[in-house]
């Protein structure tokens, strides 16, 4: 990866706090809505682009009355992500 | 350009620590050792504050001596069945919500608090009825505490904390050994005996209150730090 191939799943700051929130496990939508302190509005566009994109998948568990969805991060997500980093990694250290 | 590559690397390094940390466990887990180090910081001193005085009408030292170092690892004894509950009941809590960095700063800080803080200063005082190897072990666990989570966490504030939080001892122990130096020096005779042993119980109690500080001061960057994360 290079700086003119960023896939677009990575282009805004908010799609890529949510991988770094779900990179090392699995979050539900209220615990990744704390950890990144945004609107539920603005999370869950951003959390359907990225399902497009096919960085993550979501699970909706049911559990008495309760719903509750799971988001983890898919193989390719994990893929581009860890490529992201070592590309900001690589262009200090250059 | 470098300082921006810089910035995005610590946003997602802190988001990662977010992810995995759980500030508001961390928060009851360190008020509540606070708490139970305040609550035993008390009835210890009274302990030895009824051994100091003791000291003085019986004239009997190594019964004064056997007699505390008996109470105080009685009390110690027991004083391990709350802050073990305190470790299970917390570690329960960890375990169900975060796996990662969490878990393992918990175990880190446990074993310390267990063994560092409980365990040693019981055999401290058992072997050598020494008060201030017994505190000052309390005291080193709480800077440890605070270190490790300080680092952990990237939490400049609580790590900064934590060397101030060490240094403040042993710099009030220097001053009580040039004290002590130039009282057997000089002075040795004349100074009185009661005032010897205030001076003792006073630096004793200190030691012993000020782990519930550290323990304070942890629970309270923790509560300060979540308010800004939202969590």
């Amino acid at each position: 990866m290079d700086y003119n191939s960023i896939p677009d799943a990575l282009q805004t700051r908010l799609r890529i706090s949510i991988l770094s929130a779900i990179y090392n496990g699995e979050k539900d939508f209220n615990t990744l809505k704390e950890i990144l302190g945004v609107t539920d509005g603005n999370l869950s566009i951003q959390l359907m682009k990225l399902e497009q994109f096919g960085c993550l998948s979501s699970t909706r568990l049911v559990s008495g009355k309760k719903h509750r969805t799971v988001y983890s991060i898919s193989d390719y997500g994990r893929r581009i992500f860890s490529d992201y980093v070592e590309l900001l990694r690589k262009s200090i250290e250059d | 350009m470098d300082s921006n590559i810089r910035s995005d690397l610590t946003f997602i390094k802190s988001i990662m620590i977010k992810s995995e940390f759980s500030h508001k466990i961390f928060r009851n887990f360190f008020f509540s050792l606070s708490l139970y180090s305040f609550i035993s910081g008390v009835i210890l001193s009274i302990i030895r504050l009824y051994v100091y005085s003791d000291r003085f009408q019986s004239g009997n030292l190594l019964r004064d001596v056997l007699m505390n170092t008996l109470a105080e690892c009685g009390f110690k004894l027991i004083m391990l069945i709350p802050i073990l509950t305190l470790v299970f009941v917390f570690r329960k809590k960890v375990a169900s919500k975060n796996q990662g960095i969490s878990l393992w700063i918990f175990d880190i800080a446990s074993f310390v608090i267990i063994f560092c803080g409980s365990l040693l200063p019981f055999t401290a005082v058992a072997v050598s009825a020494s008060y201030e190897v017994a505190d000052l072990f309390s005291v080193m666990t709480a800077a440890v505490c605070m270190l490790l989570c300080g680092v952990m966490t990237d939490n400049r504030e609580l790590k900064n904390c934590s060397y101030i939080y060490l240094i403040l001892p042993m710099a009030v122990l220097f001053i009580f050994g040039i004290i002590h130096l130039y009282n057997q020096f000089y002075d040795a005779v004349n100074v009185s005996g009661k005032f010897v042993m205030c001076f003792g119980y006073i630096k004793a109690f200190s030691y012993v209150m000020y782990p519930s500080i550290g323990y304070g001061l942890i629970a309270l960057s923790m509560h300060r730090k979540g308010k800004c994360n939202g969590l």
